[in-house]
């Protein structure tokens, strides 16, 4: 076992140099930077509720920026390993291919998980900053346990998208397809929950919306509903925090989901010519 | 060492592409401290012999054994040096990142990595270069710091896949060198070449392959002498061109 | 060489001009809020993003506002401005923001948009069930834009019963129940602030308020007697007295009973004239 993540994290390693090497990536993240650091501006537009505002802006920074990161390089790596035969050069290693599919998910998780943190940290230092120039009343409440909370879910996302990012790269070949394809499943996501909310508001005797109804619950299990991650109006909400139960079900159920579509990439891999 | 037997492998049919049998039922073996030389025109199946015995792609039918185990068994590797035709790495890396992932796969500790892959980068005159991004390689400095990579952990069995390709005369020389200083060393060596002077030079056997399927194996001479020809290129000529006609 | 270099000067000139001339063009048209993408589409395209278009939304909202010139009609662009903040309460209902800006502009449009900005306000109020300032302003648009103080007591009370409303929110609820002729509705919230009451000053005033009040109620009960006795409802209130009530009562002069057969309204006469001459002065 030792001797499988040594081969897992050599490969991560891998990854995680090459990504911090890349100009494009070093300037995504000053652009990042750069653009929470002008949540600074943002109360001049918003007169009360400053704190929402400016921590809403902050985190959806850091979510398109992860967004970008995943449909952009993440898939690239995994889709170019082939089209350039990088793969060839990674795999005539003694490495299986579910490692292989492990460690490139590692090295890609770490990344994230730097940019996140990078984020994390100036935007946190934003919001205090602004706390500290508006008065108490239009920013009365900062969290510091919702502020990790919201971060922790917002990353919980970005790894379950990062491993069906993974499964796709496996049965589709090309760059492109494999983007048009995560970025459909995303849609599909987003859109899931309000066809959802909509059907059961339409919802009376009818026998063809109740199917209907629980053709949707099903779909909801294999295209997540995100939104139940999402943790940001915690933030500067005063005594306000989500259950344990909730808490424990929304990440349990996300690193099942994150380690049953690792292991469908895995097999996979397992089984396909790498060509 | 390798043994392929009655191996087919189809390329499936694709929206640009027809379906392509690459191998028909061929069958050939590698013994130990054996060079073995694959020759044949392209598409002649080559590089999917190479690649049916790294795993990369799997046979439709037959059998393939390496070390007498399956390919699939990716521990195998540990023992297995591989040259690919393309030299591809991911694009900001150096050679000693190369290195070192290859050394933590074939569980090598981190000092003999580092002494390994020092006195390969000096054999190989790429020590000066070792910290700059291998895509700022040239051609043959690609084609070296691969051969690094290939032989940091003492593998007994060597896959080359065309070599000498894009190198000029130096860059072919330097590396025929290499590859006559392995074989004395006693290592089994499987390799593809176009260049049939340089593997008449190093191979003690060839495999001829045409359109899939296997045209002659045995000693560079004894083709000459079935053929009737003074050289190997003119001897695989023969059989090449005998072959189209026959088929035509 | 030289002529390439004239006619790219000649090309960024052209281009200069263009851009100029299409700024005079815009800066004299009027501004326009073009209408959102229904709040639906936006959840899905925005997904983890939606609070941020909603708060988007309502940045637009107020920066256009901003650059409403005066003597506009405001039904050029009202019904685009509560798309927006419909929009915005849905993306990101607890951002009280767009609700605050609701309030100060929709209702002073006109009665119909008082109604959507209560709509808009409804959301918040779900939104933020502790907010007492939501349904506060919902209370305000019914009796200052609707003419309705039944529905504004109504909504003045659940304001008047969130954690931090001050005492004069429930006296104001009561004091509206009785102008919509809901007096006993108002007698029994006044007995309950009375009871509940810490402030001496505060709860005088309300015993104050409570007498009249009771006083009203009796004329109330004088008039149901005399309707369930002779089947209609008398003509007008001195027909009561003496056999449904000894005498009709004196109120101080903030007070005034007001019968529209078959409602007895208890009206507070100096803030109704005053309330007209602002709702005139604003509507007009």
């Amino acid at each position: 076992m030792p001797h499988k993540f040594r081969r897992i994290l050599a490969l991560a390693r891998l990854l995680v140099l090459d990504g911090l090497r890349r100009h494009a990536l070093l300037g995504l993240i000053a652009l990042s930077l750069a653009a929470e650091a002008g949540g600074l501006l943002f109360f001049d537009f918003v007169s009360r509720d400053i704190g929402r505002a400016s921590s809403d802006f902050v985190i959806s920074i850091a979510w398109i920026t992860g967004f970008i990161f995943l449909f952009f390089h993440a898939v690239q790596v995994m889709a170019l390993d082939e089209e350039r035969r990088v793969i060839y050069s990674l795999v005539a290693r003694p490495i299986s291919r579910g490692e292989y599919v492990l460690g490139i998910f590692t090295g890609l998780a770490f990344l994230l998980f730097l940019l996140n943190f990078l984020l994390g940290g100036l935007g946190l230092g934003t919001l205090l900053l602004i706390k500290g120039m508006v008065a108490p009343v239009y920013f009365s409440h900062l969290s510091l346990g919702a502020f990790l909370l919201a971060w922790t879910g917002l990353f919980t996302m970005q790894l379950m998208l990062l491993a069906v990012i993974l499964l796709f790269s496996g049965l589709i070949r090309g760059n492109f397809p494999v983007l048009l394809v995560s970025l459909s499943f995303y849609a599909i996501c987003s859109g899931l929950p309000v066809v959802r909310e909509s059907v059961a508001q339409k919802m009376t005797a009818s026998v063809d919306l109740a199917r209907l109804s629980k053709l949707l619950l099903g779909l909801t299990a294999v295209f997540p509903d995100f939104h139940r991650l999402d943790f940001k109006n915690f933030i500067v909400a005063a005594d306000s925090f989500p259950s344990l139960d909730l808490l424990l079900t929304g990440f349990g159920l996300a690193l099942a989901y994150t380690t049953i579509f690792l292991w469908l990439a895995a097999v996979v891999y397992q089984r396909r010519d790498l060509q | 060492m390798i043994t392929f037997s009655s191996v087919w492998k189809t390329y499936a049919k694709e929206i640009t592409a027809k379906a392509h049998t690459a191998l028909g039922g061929v069958s050939f073996s590698l013994a130990n401290g054996e060079t073995l030389g694959l020759i044949g025109a392209n598409g002649a199946g080559k590089s999917t012999c190479i690649k049916l015995v790294m795993d990369f792609i799997r046979p439709d039918q037959g059998s393939i054994t390496v070390f007498d185990d399956q390919p699939r068994n990716h521990l195998l590797r540990r023992r297995i040096g591989y040259l690919p035709e393309t030299a591809s790495f991911p694009a900001n890396l150096t050679v000693l990142d190369m290195l070192r992932y290859t050394g933590a796969t074939c569980q090598m500790p981190p000092k003999a990595i580092r002494d390994k892959g020092a006195k390969l980068l000096t054999r190989l005159n790429l020590w000066e270069a070792r910290k700059r991004p291998l895509r700022d390689y040239s051609k043959g400095m690609q084609q070296r710091a691969n051969f690094a990579i290939a032989l940091l952990h003492d593998p007994e069995l060597l896959i080359l896949d065309e070599p000498m390709s894009g190198l000029d005369p130096i860059g072919r020389a330097d590396i025929l060198a290499l590859i006559l200083e392995l074989k004395q060393q006693g290592r089994s060596i499987l390799f593809c070449s176009h260049i049939l002077e340089d593997v008449d030079r190093v191979a003690g056997r060839v495999l001829l392959l045409h359109q899939g399927k296997s045209l002659f194996e045995g000693a560079p001479a004894a083709l000459c002498e079935q053929t009737g020809r003074a050289t190997l290129a003119d001897g695989f000529l023969k059989l090449v061109q005998g072959e189209n006609v026959h088929a035509a | 060489m030289i002529r390439k270099i004239f006619l790219f000067c000649c090309l960024l000139l052209a281009y200069g001009g263009l851009f100029q001339h299409q700024e005079r063009l815009f800066r004299e048209e009027p501004l326009e809020l073009a209408f959102p993408l229904a709040a639906s589409i936006q959840k899905v395209a925005l997904g983890y993003l939606r609070q941020l278009g909603g708060e988007m939304l309502f940045i637009k909202a107020n920066v256009f506002l901003g650059g409403v010139k005066p003597g506009r009609d405001p039904y050029d662009y009202a019904e685009s401005l509560s798309k927006h903040l419909d929009g915005a309460a849905d993306l990101h209902p607890p951002f009280v923001d767009t609700y605050y800006l609701c309030n100060a502009m929709l209702p002073y449009i006109g009665p119909d948009y008082a109604m959507e900005a209560n709509r808009i306000l409804e959301k918040g109020m779900a939104a933020m069930p502790d907010n007492l300032i939501l349904p506060f302003f919902v209370g305000f648009n019914f009796f200052y834009h609707l003419n309705e103080p039944i529905e504004a007591a109504r909504y003045l009370k659940i304001a008047s019963e969130k954690p931090t409303a001050p005492s004069w929110l429930g006296h104001l609820a009561s004091t509206l129940a009785a102008e919509g002729g809901d007096i006993k509705g108002g007698v029994i919230w006044l007995r309950g602030m009375v009871a509940t009451e810490e402030d001496e000053k505060i709860r005088e005033r309300y015993q104050q308020s409570l007498a009249v009040f009771e006083q009203a109620a009796n004329v109330q009960q004088a008039i149901e007697l005399y309707t369930a006795r002779h089947g209609q409802p008398p003509p007008d209130l001195p027909a009561l007295v003496p056999e449904f009530v000894a005498a009709l009562p004196q109120f101080p002069a903030d007070y005034e009973l007001a019968y529209t057969p078959p409602t007895l309204r208890l009206l507070r006469p100096h803030i109704e004239e005053q309330l007209k001459k602002r709702q005139q002065a604003t509507h007009s």
